[in-house]
């Protein structure tokens, strides 16, 4: 009977095992070179996206819009600043639905969490530039963004050292080799979040996301995003249709990037209040760099 | 030897453990959607337009206040490298129950152009010609020195003062230098607030015969410094203006009274600070010329107003201001006045239900009015809404934005 022999080998396997584990990226590794990675692709960034939500059915695993979508046209411009590009300006003009279209947003986003998030609105009916009283964005309930089931927690970035990070599992999921890494929001995180706990898949080569799960605060699951049509654009992988799907409302958004536009060159005064104001200018801007368009 | 055998099975499964998960995160069972069943459009050069139809219905106690329909058409255009376009006409049909259509005699319609303009933008500045609005202050409800952009009072308010404004004619002129801008307006020749579409008469005296508030306003022209610091902004202002709203002289015993249109220039300064969820404004502003009513002397007025913006926790947004004007002779102190407004809003039902508020109480002319307005937006195209308002209107002088002390308002809007 050959136990002794079998039981050494696993005992020396088990202690292998460690020491490859302690060579390769931690959890809080991965995270951060991922975010970094996010931050260069908003970093000259021209995008045209198509935001839908509706409610929807499920049969077999396979889910459906049960009605029609409510879609949002969005025209966004982005550039990082600062040592770590970790501040960032961003432009947003919303092209559809008809109600809406002409609405301008202006943000600029700052790393130091002793300066505020700054905002203006541009509504057209108004014909005039309203500055937004918003504060870091972080202290109040995450909203949603223009309506959909994104929020503005589900889309920022940046916010990597306000977790805690393990790694729950490694191996082939959709035919990429991944890592599922379970985030646990500490404790100044925990009382400005929606969610309880966060899991993500993380392709190893690419270190996109394939997939994310969400908790609500009991634990339950609340939120599933799903990145597909993953490309490689300019060097930078980005997933062109993410899906966010709310289990517990039974309603879905999902972003599809129709148009991207990578590490182009924007001018600083783009990303000013005259870009809200100045259409003729800002078609002008526009018009050079839609033509690096994906 | 078993005591050691199983030691060292604990031992070997122990060491594994972190490699060995309760769930299988890796595994099928999720959720699929197919997302091309979501069409995307392509840009076409129709996007451009933007068409609204529309339907207003204003119940007062025992009468019909507004029954008015409405057809209105934008569009704008990049014509060409730094050319940009834009059009906005409203056709109204007034019915026959509306107020205005009775004053009128029958049914009637007007046809307003609210935006005519070409834009053109070289280097840092940029120039704007033809109908355009221009608003100018920063504290909402209060017009310091938001007097650029006069009044409709033929449409109504409800909960959004964007909605009453009267565009004009202009040539606007912007220079753009990092955090600075300078913008300069010329108007050839102004208007002035509108409240009905024939002529607004009042009665002075009992048996005296009624004065036509109608005159027309000439020339107007200012200039606007702005900056925007780190969540500060600063505007100051220059300008001469004419009044938005006929003032009645008494000319003496053979002339009568007549109306007349305070010309004035006007020195402004506005601010705005962003302190967290709170934004702080402040306006102040002096006005030269004004016209006392009945002895047309002229005196010289100072307005201040202090007003925030804040959002709660839990995304209500509140708003509030505080306007004041004093006339600086002591004879003409009857006209001073303070405006208080508060404004509420929040959307539900993932944002396609908007309910807001608006209250207003002014102490000359004297009266207290409160809307509650409840927006539902059904698709990406029709909503509706709903809007009860009740006014304490305790002054004779008619209130253009309050036809009554309680109203009802059910609009039905199509946009595509």
């Amino acid at each position: 009977m050959q136990v002794k022999p079998y039981f050494t080998a696993a005992l020396v396997a088990a202690f292998l095992v460690a020491p490859l584990q302690a060579e390769t990226l931690s959890a809080q590794g991965i995270m951060e070179k991922m975010d970094a990675q996010q931050r260069d692709i908003a970093d000259g960034n021209l995008s045209r996206s198509q935001l839908s939500t509706c409610k929807f059915g499920t049969s077999n695993k396979q889910i459906s819009c049960a009605e029609t979508p409510r879609v949002k046209v969005l025209e966004s411009v982005s550039k990082q600043y600062g040592p770590n590009k970790k501040d960032s300006k961003g432009i947003s003009i919303l092209l559809e639905p008809a109600s809406e279209r002409g609405i301008g947003m202006l943000t600029y986003n700052y790393d130091d969490p002793s300066r505020d998030t700054e905002s203006w609105l541009y509504l057209s009916a108004l014909g005039n530039v309203k500055r937004m009283a918003s504060g870091t964005g972080e202290d109040r309930e995450p909203v949603s963004v223009f309506g959909s089931e994104f929020t503005t927690e589900d889309m920022e970035n940046g916010n990597v050292d306000e977790y805690s990070y393990k790694i729950l599992q490694e191996g082939p999921f959709n035919d990429r080799e991944v890592w599922v890494i379970e985030a646990l929001p500490k404790p100044e995180r925990l009382m400005k979040t929606d969610y309880s706990k966060l899991l993500y898949w993380v392709d190893k080569e690419r270190f996109t996301l394939l997939k994310a799960q969400t908790y609500d605060k009991r634990g339950k699951p609340f939120k599933q995003i799903l990145f597909k049509d993953i490309e490689n654009l300019n060097g930078f992988w980005i997933a062109r249709d993410v899906t966010l799907i709310n289990i517990q409302s039974q309603r879905l958004s999902n972003m599809k990037t129709e148009a991207v536009a990578l590490n182009v060159t924007v001018e600083d005064e783009f990303l000013t209040q005259r870009t809200l104001t100045d259409f003729a200018y800002r078609e002008k801007t526009l018009e050079a760099l839609r033509q690096y368009f994906q | 030897m078993n005591t050691y055998k199983t030691t060292l099975l604990v031992a070997a499964l122990a060491l594994q453990s972190s490699v060995i998960t309760a769930e299988d995160f890796l595994g099928g069972g999720d959720f699929d959607f197919d997302s091309s069943e979501i069409e995307t459009q392509a840009p076409h050069w129709t996007d451009g337009f933007k068409t609204t139809l529309a339907h207003n219905h204003t119940q007062v106690p025992g009468d019909i206040n507004r029954e008015q329909s409405s057809l209105q058409i934008e569009f704008e255009r990049n014509l060409a490298e730094g050319w940009y376009l834009q059009l906005d006409s409203r056709y109204r049909y007034f019915w026959h129950e509306d107020d205005f259509a009775e004053n009128r005699g029958d049914a009637y319609h007007n046809i307003k152009w609210q935006r005519a303009s070409i834009q053109y933008s070289q280097g840092a500045c940029t120039a704007t010609l033809g109908r355009q609005g221009l608003i100018w202050g920063s504290v909402e409800g209060t017009f310091v020195t938001d007097i650029v952009t006069p009044f409709d009072y033929t449409e109504q308010l409800l909960t959004d003062y964007g909605t009453v404004r009267l565009h004009q004619d202009m040539l606007v002129g912007e220079c753009f230098s990092g955090k600075a801008q300078l913008q300069a307006f010329y108007t050839p020749e102004a208007k002035n607030d509108i409240y009905q579409h024939h002529p607004l008469q009042i009665t002075l005296a009992p048996g005296a015969p009624p004065l036509t508030l109608d005159a027309d306003p000439d020339e107007e022209f200012g200039l606007r410094f702005k900056w925007h610091g780190s969540g500060f902004d600063l505007s100051l202002m220059a300008a001469r203006l004419f009044d938005n709203t006929p003032t009645p002289v008494f000319l003496g015993p053979t002339s009568g009274f007549e109306a007349q249109l305070a010309q004035f220039n006007m020195l402004g300064a506005a601010s705005s600070v962003a302190v967290g969820r709170l934004l702080i404004k402040a306006e102040a502003a002096y006005r030269s010329q004004q016209i006392t009513p009945i002895s047309g002397d002229k005196d010289s007025r100072a307005d201040v107003a202090l007003g925030f913006e804040f959002t709660t926790r839990t995304n209500h947004m509140l708003n509030g201001g505080i306007w004041a004007a004093r006339f600086q002779d002591q004879q003409a102190k009857q006209q001073d006045f303070e405006v208080l407004t508060v404004g509420w809003r929040k959307t539900y039902l993932n944002d396609d239900l908007t309910m807001s508020l608006l209250g207003n109480r002014s102490s000359e002319p004297k009266f207290s009015m409160v809307t509650v307005l409840a927006d539902y937006q059904w698709n990406d195209y029709l909503s509706t809404s709903f809007a009860l308002t009740l006014a304490d209107l305790n002054s004779t002088t008619p209130i253009p934005i309050a036809p009554a002390e309680e109203s009802a308002t059910l609009s039905i809007k199509y946009e595509f």
